[in-house]
């Protein structure tokens, strides 16, 4: 008798395609929050002082926007953020890369870092003020020691866990120790690195949002402290929307990054 | 070129390794003729691959004279493709000239493995036999005088394997490097090399061989140009490596009638217990 592998019935399996049904069951949800949000402030339920109703954050929002008051702190927000940034990753990758590479290197380089990385950064805010005032300054470096760490763990551990066998084939096809590092280690030490950059981003945007908070004249932090100082819960919301829109941005920048750089592979790319 | 010469491309002359108080290999003194395609057989752990690996320069701490060519190249078990770079690039790493020259050599090089159209794929969408036979491209690109194949068709299935044999065949015909290839399948030395050189095997804390694997045999097959394993020498040869090896031959796949009723018997038991189960597996098909 032939045997039949019976399948299950085809309802079943086949992913459901993202209809339009589907899309707005999934909206659902987050539009009932809104309304009960928006009812129980128009209720009078909520108090302003509380929390401002979404349609006053909507037009608070349009406001300092029609202003350039949001996109100012915004800059200045922006700005620190990249600085920090740039500083923390360059850093980072300047430790990792002849930490990862060389005994030597590692030796000297990691225990300490080992050592900082532990230190919640954040409780170097005071020490920060007192060396680097109250400008700019200590923003900037905390933002630069937050980032720095995941950028410097990840991409050691991606140098550290490339497969020697690799670089015993790519050095008997004549590479040298230049070669096999930028060949070999470099690029296989790329996709951890990423994941470490993925991390610094919403790190970076945390610290921002601390150190923003602290004798700051411009920002998004600013704008929020400042607010506060006035009960007006309608601009601290604009801001928290401003920070997630913010993460959420930069992230999907790395990703597509991710997507470009990294096309070579073929990762379970889940079910 | 050096085919007049007499001199051998590999010299090989006690050479030892030892991991710790563990020598694997206790003197192996061996010479390879330009164009000589020898077999390197032995029981797994036996130090093929570590003989391999010191004419690759890839083992720093064995000692004896080792004398191989700068022009060598290697194939592994695993193709050992870099899965950041295309096909062709993994093809040329290493290999210097301008960008269309490069480009030109990989093209011809993969051609000649069948792999022509795949120049532009990422090695990780690559099925094993094409991966391993882009690492054969990688080590012909580089027109080596010498050949070191580790076990290169170990890890793939049957049918793939016999294409390889094929493809390594006409790729030696035409560029006539010497080769060493370590295998431990009697068949494929046989069918591939001209000569084959067996390796001690005493396991580790034997009596056997405290100071390390030796040669033991160095046979030349002198067997008749398109090979047969039904040639009476043939099967000669396979029996006799095969006794080096401390194995019986098996008179593999052609069982006499004796040991082909000895089979049926042996065979014959279990089927009664394996038979619920297979009725078992019809009834879920047949639902």
């Amino acid at each position: 008798m032939a045997s039949n592998i019976s399948l299950l019935p085809r309802a079943a399996t086949s992913p459901r395609p993202p209809g339009q049904a589907q899309r707005l069951r999934r909206a659902l949800g987050p539009l009932t929050v809104l309304l009960a949000w928006q009812a129980a402030s128009y209720l009078g339920w909520v108090s302003p002082r509380v929390l401002a109703a979404p349609s006053t954050v909507v037009s608070t929002g349009w406001q300092l926007l029609s202003t350039g008051e949001l996109q100012n702190h915004l800059l200045v927000s922006l700005d620190r953020v990249t600085r920090g940034l740039g500083i923390g990753v360059a850093v980072g990758l300047s430790l990792a890369v002849p930490a990862g590479l060389f005994r030597l290197c590692e030796d000297l380089l990691d225990p300490p870092l080992q050592m900082l990385r532990t230190l919640p950064v954040l409780a170097l805010v005071p020490l920060f003020i007192l060396w680097f005032g109250i400008g700019e300054m200590p923003k900037i470096a905390l933002v630069a020691l937050g980032t720095l760490f995941p950028v410097y763990l990840n991409t050691y551990a991606g140098i550290r866990s490339i497969d020697n066998k690799l670089i015993e084939a790519a050095s008997t096809m004549g590479l040298g120790r230049l070669g096999l590092i930028t060949h070999v280690i470099l690029p296989g030490a790329l996709p951890q690195a990423l994941v470490g950059l993925r991390y610094s981003l919403g790190v970076a945007w945390l610290i921002l949002v601390v150190s923003e908070q602290i004798n700051a004249t411009a920002g998004i932090g600013y704008m929020m402290t400042n607010a506060r100082e006035f009960l007006r819960t309608d601009i601290i919301v604009v801001g928290l929307v401003v920070y997630s829109l913010l993460g959420l941005g930069t992230d999907a920048l790395v990703r597509v990054v991710e997507r470009k750089v990294l096309s070579w592979r073929v990762a379970f790319a889940g079910r | 070129m050096g085919q007049s010469t007499l001199e051998p491309v590999v010299r090989a002359r006690n050479v030892r390794r030892a991991f710790g108080a563990r020598t694997v290999l206790g003197g192996i003194d061996l010479d390879l003729r330009p164009g000589e395609f020898v077999a390197l057989l032995g029981p797994s752990g036996c130090g093929k691959s570590t003989f391999l690996r010191a004419l690759a320069a890839l083992d720093p701490h064995t000692t004896g004279e080792l004398k191989a060519p700068t022009r060598r190249a290697m194939v592994f078990q695993e193709p050992r493709l870099l899965p950041w770079k295309r096909v062709w690039k993994n093809v040329t790493l290493g290999v210097s000239g301008s960008a269309s020259a490069v480009r030109q050599k990989a093209q011809q090089a993969l051609e000649e493995v069948g792999l022509g159209q795949r120049a532009e794929a990422w090695p990780l969408t690559l099925s094993g036999g094409e991966a391993q036979r882009v690492a054969l491209a990688r080590a012909l690109v580089r027109d080596p005088e010498l050949l070191l194949l580790d076990e290169p068709f170990g890890a793939l299935d049957a049918l793939t394997r016999i294409r390889m044999h094929g493809l390594l065949a006409q790729l030696w015909q035409r560029h006539r490097p010497a080769v060493l290839l370590v295998t431990h399948d009697v068949d494929e030395a046989l069918l591939l090399a001209d000569r084959a050189v067996v390796l001690s095997g005493a396991s580790v804390g034997s009596a056997g061989a405290p100071e390390g694997n030796v040669i033991v045999a160095d046979i030349a097959f002198d067997l008749p140009a398109p090979r047969r394993r039904r040639d009476a020498r043939f099967t000669e040869l396979r029996r006799k490596l095969l006794g080096h090896l401390g194995v019986a031959d098996d008179d593999d796949l052609e069982p006499n009638a004796a040991r082909a009723a000895e089979f049926e018997e042996r065979v014959a038991i279990p089927r009664a217990t394996a038979a619920p189960a297979h009725a078992t597996l019809e009834a879920i098909g047949g639902e």
